[in-house]
Parts: structure tokens; sequence; C-alpha cells
């Protein structure tokens, strides 16, 4: 589910036990309101949930708040109390096998809270950010634009010694960010703020992963706010002093590379990135990507090994390409995730997209002598694609999973961009069919899930599809969404599940079930 | 003294076939049948009970006392409705039996307007709807010893209707609630702009603790005056203390099912995988909230621990027997028939697994199911059932309903039954096919020409032959 910055207010009148004309019950006089809920997440493994809601008002500014915990099967496991500031809010959540973090906002205060909790319901720690109005602005705007549905984009598990947190800052005339490590087994703590050696205008940082001693981020620069191009750097952090152990540019002599998944290589200390690279002058938010990469790095940030596969030569060998990297019938191809798996394959997956002239917007424009608020061009989202490369990042398969395209107007404007500028565009605004990608902790299955509209004679309806890869083998599940209920909807579970929710509106029950993937 | 050893053998002789008639595994089980007009007539009694009794309620809470009567009539009918109850003439004259040696003796429990039913759900219970009905659990039945048990809880649940507690605790409540110093209390409450909750909480508190209170007072009193009805029965009193012995423990399950799924579920065609048994990793320490101390917890609770019930008990227990010291023949365990108990109890183990199948819970049914295939082993019955599991979790998979039918793990589950739990979410829907397909395989040559055991084999074919579901 999406996690956005609003507050999400729902009044919950539980029903009444014995109720009479005129006369009080206990039940009915009693309220609650649901702030927001959420997952709990271990790195990529969903482990449970948490429900946040005012149990009651203290007093005009201070509200008692409950966090309900369930685990990954929807079992209450803990309701945890305190008071605190009536703005609050959680945002994400995390789970590191020892203890849980909640990210707190507080839209008033303008603060970010970030509080570990024991399994008895005890705060372990405690840490509390400042923000400046700049900040809090930019935190609003970016917040919840980044990551797969219902995964976390700011608070990260770290093995058994803690979480690392990243968010976006203002200071001074920097778009910065601020990377800071919470110790769950000591009581240490460290911030890394980017601001203070930043030389570009524009900086921003997502998580990739972790290695025993470093904490890993690709860090996207621009020099310019408006215009200018975007350049791609490896951060790592030594995990426990905060230092910066390396920051390099991956953009090479040879190619430019985008990492955006991390795996750590099994009896070394060395790491691996995968992701998409481009010609070296490329301008990786316009230009088509050249192929999809993979660079072994050591823990000093020195590149030990890399390895190219280009949609030309390799990849076209399994599906086909044309000269601009266009995948026939499919068109570009927008990465969604890559991931290695424990046997050692690497998987990318991702979703065609075309610019095609947009009949609504050329007609609007006409209409209007010339402007209108809809682009003249739109984008179509076509199909699925997965490739499947050895430990060695060759290339072994591909496979196109077909699904209905759509397409999506744009506003005016877009037209002018390149169709992966549009493509970027259109993953903020969750125009892709592509949900999200589960896995275990281990990495031995992994789903990819994403929603199509079918109209076929038996079924005409919106559906939720999952491509499963476990035991070395890939299989395919749809789950028609109709059912008597008034609503239905599919979120993210526990790795191989989904949780269906279904309202029935007549009995004004909601049902919400775990169920497994095929 | 020739005659009176070889009579001594006899009966030794004829204990033991006995013994080892009930010991020898069933080949064969048939559900039992069950009369559906004779529960339909019993269903319009209690009906017309209900409305006799909403008639004859006055005063100003009218509204509300006839409101739960008419829930109580209504979960009562929605068990019909389920069918969970049973109405079979061997079952019912059994029961009848016991009931008359409880009669006969206590005179003044005939104007009560009794009636007994056997319901066909595993978890054992029994419980008294406080307007004549007194339902028996036979998932409690078919773990008692014998029938002084038996009778012990029927007589507790006798006396919960006898004193009248379930109409008392009900206009207490009411009379409570609708009071004007409970009314003004809520009133003065939600005009309160801070803290309404954390008030209403002590409200509630003090409610929940009084009515718990008075729950515990009403069973302390039905153990007792339930102990005085026993008394006069015949029956050994032990059986009261060892019951309530039986009642601290009956909710664990006994049956580990791991060794039994490796066994059963591992074929040369299909080998058993050890992933299947794979637990999921605990998460948040993998206990249940702890954050009720011990004795809220324990005043909180409708029946106090057992143990203090037996501590309670055990020196009336021992008064009445020194009393009785001189009427040994007094100390019985059977009454009625202990073949006809031993044959109930085993066949109510085999109604437990068909009621679970019937009302689709079928993570129990096959748990049940397995637990008595150890003992049973060529049991047409039961091979069929697990196959049909099989067979039923499959196209529930397929369709994305699995969980409607099965229970989740859960770290307030029994652990034997939670780690079979967790075995059902480890299989694939190929594996469901695979299993369920190979397993009635396996007892092919020895079941065949029975219908049920052929139609599940042959639905096992045909999920095998299409393991993935729909892919389009």
């Amino acid at each position: 589910m999406k996690k956005i910055l609003t507050l999400l207010v729902c009044t919950i009148m539980t029903t009444a036990a014995i109720y009479a004309q005129g006369k009080l019950s206990i039940d009915n006089v009693r309220s609650i309101y649901i702030r927001n809920n959420g997952e709990i997440m271990d790195g990529d493994e969903l482990k449970g949930y948490f429900t946040f809601y005012v149990s009651d008002k203290v007093d005009s500014k201070t509200y008692e708040y409950t966090v309900q915990i369930m685990d990954m099967n929807l079992n209450k496991i803990k309701d945890i109390k305190f008071e605190d500031d009536k703005a609050v809010q959680i945002l994400e959540s995390s789970y590191n096998g020892q203890s849980i973090m909640f990210l707190f906002y507080n839209k008033r205060e303008k603060t970010l809270e970030y509080r570990a909790y024991s399994f008895e319901g005890k705060i372990l720690s405690t840490y509390t950010k400042e923000l400046t109005n700049r900040s809090k602005m930019l935190l609003e705007q970016s917040y919840g634009s980044k990551g797969d549905e219902g995964q976390n984009e700011a608070l990260f598990s770290v093995g058994n010694t803690g979480y690392v947190t990243v968010y976006p800052v203002k200071e001074g005339k920097y778009y910065t960010y601020e990377v800071n490590m919470f110790f769950t087994d000591r009581r240490k703590q460290w911030s890394y703020e980017a601001a203070e050696e930043q030389e570009d205008k524009w900086a921003t940082a997502m998580y990739l992963g972790s290695t025993d001693s470093l904490v890993i981020f690709e860090v996207i620069k621009q020099k310019r706010l408006m215009g200018g191009s975007p350049h791609s750097w490896l951060l790592g952090i030594n995990i426990l002093t905060g230092k910066k152990a390396f920051e390099v540019s991956t953009e090479a002599e040879d190619y430019k590379f985008y990492p955006m998944n991390i795996s750590p290589i099994r009896g070394s200390s060395n790491f691996l990135l995968m992701g998409t690279y481009y010609e070296p002058d490329g301008r990786v938010m316009k230009d088509a990507s050249l192929g999809l990469a993979a660079w072994v790095f050591d823990p000093q940030g020195k590149v030990v090994t890399k390895k190219y596969n280009s949609w030309e030569g390799d990849i076209s060998k399994y599906i086909g390409v044309d000269k601009k990297g266009r995948v026939s019938d499919l068109g570009y191809v927008y990465f969604h995730k890559i991931l290695q798996t424990a046997d050692g394959n690497f998987f990318a997956i991702g979703e065609g997209y075309k610019k095609i002239a947009s009949g609504l917007g050329i007609a609007t424009a006409i209409l209007n002598q010339g402007s209108g608020s809809v682009a003249t061009a739109k984008l179509r989202i076509t199909d699925l694609v997965t490739f499947k490369f050895n430990d060695k990042f060759e290339i072994k398969d591909a496979k196109i999973y077909d699904k209905n395209s759509n397409s999506q107007e744009m506003q005016s404007g877009a037209e002018f961009s390149s169709p992966h500028t549009m493509a970027v565009m259109a993953r903020a605004w969750g125009f892709f069919d592509y949900d999200f990608t589960q896995t275990n902790k281990e990495h031995t299955r992994f789903s990819i899930c994403y929603s199509d509209y079918v109209k076929t004679s038996d079924f005409k309806g919106k559906t939720f599809n999952s491509i499963t890869y476990d035991d070395g083998k890939m299989s395919q599940d749809k789950i028609e969404l109709t059912s008597k209920a008034k609503w239905m909807r599919v979120m993210q579970a526990k790795t191989g599940s989904v949780m269906i929710m279904e309202y029935f509106k007549k009995e004004k029950r909601l049902e919400m079930r775990l169920e497994k993937l095929n | 003294m020739k005659h009176f050893i070889l009579k001594l053998l006899l009966l030794f002789l004829c204990s033991m076939v006995i013994t080892e008639a009930s010991a020898q595994p069933l080949l064969l089980y048939s559900p039992i049948v069950h009369d559906s007009v004779q529960l339909l007539n019993i269903k319009n009694t209690i009906r017309k009970n209900y409305l006799k009794d909403s008639a004859s309620i006055t005063g100003e809470n009218k509204k509300q006392i006839i409101g739960i009567y008419r829930d109580r009539y209504q979960n009562l009918a929605d068990m019909f409705k389920e069918k969970e109850f049973m109405n079979n003439a061997e079952a019912d004259s059994y029961l009848n039996g016991l009931v008359t040696q409880i009669f006969k003796n206590n005179p003044q429990l005939n104007t009560l307007g009794t009636r007994f039913l056997f319901s066909r759900v595993y978890w054992p219970n029994a419980f008294s709807s406080g307007e004549g009905t007194i339902v028996f659990n036979i998932g409690l039945f078919a773990k008692l010893n014998n029938e002084s048990e038996v009778v012990f809880v029927l007589c507790h649940e006798l006396a919960h209707l006898y004193l009248d507690h379930s109409n008392k605790a009900i206009m207490q409540y009411v009379t409570t609630v609708n009071s004007k110093e409970f009314q003004e209390e809520l009133k003065e409450i939600k005009k309160s702009k801070y803290e309404v909750n954390k008030q209403l909480d002590k409200l509630e508190k003090g409610l929940v603790f009084k009515d718990r209170r008075h729950g515990r007072e009403h069973e302390n009193e039905a153990d007792s005056v339930g102990l005085g009805f026993m008394k006069n029965t015949g029956y050994s009193l032990t059986g009261a203390l060892t019951g309530l012995a039986m009642l601290d423990i009956i909710d664990k399950e006994t049956y580990a099912a791991e060794p039994g799924l490796q066994r059963f579920f591992n074929f040369t065609e299909y080998p058993f995988k050890s992933k299947w048994l794979k637990k999921e990793e605990v998460f948040f320490g993998g206990v249940p909230d702890k954050a009720i101390s011990t004795k809220e917890k324990d005043s909180l609770k409708t029946h106090p621990d057992c143990k203090a019930r037996i501590a309670k008990l055990t020196p009336i227990v021992e008064r009445i027997n020194d009393h009785n010291a001189q009427r040994p023949a007094d100390n019985k365990d059977f009454l009625v028939s202990e073949a006809q108990f031993k044959t109930l109890t085993t066949n109510f183990k085999f109604e437990v697994v068909e009621f679970c199948w019937v009302s689709k819970r079928i993570s129990r049914c096959l748990y049940y199911a397995l637990e008595l295939l150890e003992k049973n082993p060529d049991n047409v019955y039961l091979v069929t059932t697990i196959g049909k599991c099989f067979n039923e979790m499959y196209s529930n998979q397929k369709e994305h309903t699995l969980n409607r039918i099965v229970d989740l793990p859960s770290p307030y589950a029994d652990k034997n039954y939670d780690a079979f739990t967790q075995f059902i979410q480890n299989i694939s829907l190929t594996d469901m096919a695979s299993i369920g397909h190979y397993f009635l395989k396996n007892y092919k040559t020895k079941m065949a020409g029975n219908a049920d055991f052929e139609k599940a084999l042959a639905t096992s074919n045909k999920n095998l032959s299409n393991p993935q579901g729909p892919a389009d």
C-alpha cells in the first residue's frame, strides 16, 4: 500500500453489545481513530503489520496512541501504548530479529523520531531529528515515490545490529540527504550529513543494501536543480564508525552505470551491484539504456570486475531487439527490480513502454489553438519481461509475459520529454502495472506481482498476477479481482502469499485473509 | 472353589476381550446417521420455549432482555443450521441412560424441562445455555476416561440450570448497565473532552471483574451443587476430580504429526521434502502478549483455574468418601455400559473427523484423521478422508480460498497442531495434487470397490494431470 504523508483518519465506532433507545452503552460511547497502518519489513521480507491508532485524547495537545502489531499470519502479537503529540504518525517500520523500530513523523513539530521497541513493548532507544521547514516540505514531496508498493524507503534493518535510515534535507542552498545508523545491540548512533561535503546543488540517496562492514547507497547528484545531467555515485559508509569508506562515480570511461540492487558475494567481503548502463556521454533520464551490467566492488570501493549484457549483442540472442534497444513489441524496458537468488542466478524484472501519439492530446491542442492540458504524446505500457543471468552475470534466458497494454495520458509538456523521462514520471505516478516483488531473506524464491485488466468471454475486469520463481522453476498465477464483496484489494504479504481484503457492504464486514500464490 | 476360579477366569477373559475389541484397529467406519426429523422437533421445542420465556418478561428492561434471549436462541438455531447437533438412536439412548442415573435420585431436577444434545464439534466443552438445553461436545466426551467423569460434567451443567445462573447473570447485567447510576456515569464520561476511553476502561473493568467474579462464584457453586447431584447417583466421586484434572490439560493436542507426515507422505514417485516441515521464523519473540499480569489474567477468566477447583472439591469428595467407606459398591466408574462408553469414545473420534470435513475445517480434519490412522492403518474411511482433504485443499488453493478452510500458524495455537498447519502452508499446489494422488494410489489394491475411495482417487487423478491450475 502506498504510504503518504497526509493523515488518514478514520473513526471506528465499535458495535454496541447492548443498546436501548435513549440509553448509552460502553461500546457506543467508545471511539478510536485509525491513523495509518503498514507493513513491518526485515530487509526484503515482510514480517508483520502494524496499525497505529488514537486510543484516547489525554489533553488538548496529547493523545494516547496504540500500535497494534500483527505477525505475518495476521495474529495480534502486541499492543504498544504511549502518549505523544497529537500530530504524530508512523511512516515506516522495520524489524531486525531483535527489536522493532518505528519512524514517527510529527508534521507540527517538524521532527522525525526513530523509536526502537523490545519484544516486551519497552522502548530500547529513541532518536529525534528536527527538520527545517524546507526539509519538511522536501520530505513530504518526495516520500512515497521511490520504492515498490509496501517496501520501505527510509528505514532499513541491518542484520541484528540495528537500523539505517536515509531521508532528504534542505541545507542552505543544497538539496541533500542525511544517513543515520541506530544500533540496537549497544547504545550508539551516528549521523552522516552529506551537505558537509556536497558540491552539487542537488543530491539524493537510495539505500541499496549492506555487507558485514558497510552500508551502501546509490547517490544521484546534479549540479543544478533545473536542467543539468544527473550523475550516479556509489557511497559506502562504515557501519561501525559512520565514516565514509568510499564515494566513487559509477560513470566510467567505458560506460555510465546506474546500480539498482546489491548482492553480497558469499565467502568474500566483495559485493556485486546490478543495474542498467549507458553510453559514457548518455543522458540517463532521456536516453535508452544499453543493457544490464554487474560490477563487483571490494570493500574499499574499487571495481574488481565488470560484466555487460547489451541489448544489441547478448540480450538479442534471447529476445528480439532493434538497434535503438527496443525489444520487439515491448518497446523500451523500464527495470523495476534486479535480484540474485540463493542458487547464484540473477534476475532482472522489467516492463515495456513506448511513446505514442495521444489522440486526446492532439484534439485538445487543436481545440485550444495549440495548447491544452493534456500532452500530445502519451506512454503506452506494454508487457512484463524477465531476464535470467548465471552467477557470472551472463544472460541465459529472457521471457516476455503478455498482458494488456494500457496507455497513460501525460500532462501537457511531457511530449517534449524522451520516452525514458516519461517512464520515470510514469513510475513516480504509479502508472506501471508492476506492483512489487516479494522475496524471502534467503532469496530462495521470489514472486513478481502486477495488475492487469482482462476482457475475455469468461471474465472482464481487473486481475492480480504473479510470476514466481521457486526451486529453479517459474510459474504463473492469477487472481480475478471479483467477488461478492463491494470491493476487493490484493496487498503484499509474507513471501509466497498475498493479503486479500474484501469489504462486504451489506454485512458491514471487512474480511482480511492471506492466500498463497500458486 | 474350582467353579469360583473358573468364574473369575471367565470374567477376566471377558474383560480382556472387551479391552481387545476396543483396542483393535477399525477397518471401516461409517459416519453416524442423524435423525433430522427428530432434530427439527427439538429445535421447534427450543423455539417455543424461547417465545414463552420472552412473553413472560416484564419490567422496563424487557426489550433488552428479550434481545438477549433472542441472541441465545439464535446461537442454538445456528448450531442446528450448521448441523452441529447429533441425533442418533444409539448415542442418544446412551446419553439418556446417563441422565436417568442423575435424575432418578435427584427428583428436584425433573421440573427443569431439560434436553440433552451431543454436539459434533472437536473442541472439548460442554455448556448449559440457560433455557434448558445442555450441550455436550463429542470432542470432550472422546477424551474422558469413564462415565463418572462424563456424569460430573453433566451434573455441573445441570447445577447451572438448577441455580438459574444464566438468567440471573442476564438480569444482573441488564439491571446494572441500565441503572440510573451507571447511565449517569456514562453520560458524564461522554461529556468529557479528554480521557474518555480511560474512564470507560475503568468502568468496564469494574463491570467485567464483577461479572467474572460472579461467573467464578457460579462455577464454584455449580461444582459443589453438581457434586451433590452426583453423590446421589452411585458414581464414584473421584470422577469429579479426575475429570477436572483432565479439563486442565485437555486443550493440548497430543499428536506430534511430523513423524507421521514423513511416513505417510513419502512416496517413491514423490519423495517427502524436508522443506515441507520448515518452520516460519519466529516474529517478535514468538510469544503472545504477556502484558496482562497473572493475577489480572486469572481474575478475568470465566472458569477459575481447574487446579483451584480440584483443591476446593477434594476435601468434600474425601469427606463423602470417608462417610461412604462402608459402601464400596457405590464407587463405580460405570453404571450404564462400559462397552458402550468405549464404543462411543472411539466412534466420536471418527465423528469429529467427519464433522470437521462437513464444516470445512480441513486442517483439523486432516490432523485428526492422521492421528487416527496411526492406530487404524487400513481404515477405508480415514484413508479416503485424507485423500479428500488434499483434493479439497487443491481446489481451494487453485481459487485462492485455501485459508478459508485451513488454519494459519499462530503462536496461540497448540504447538503440535501449529507445526501441522505450517506443513500445509509449505506445500505448493503441485505438492497437494501429488501427495493426495500418491497417497490414495498406495491403497488402491486394498480399497478398490469402495465408492467413496474410488471417487476420491478419480478426483486426485484429475488434479495431478493439471497441477498448476489456471495459467493462460
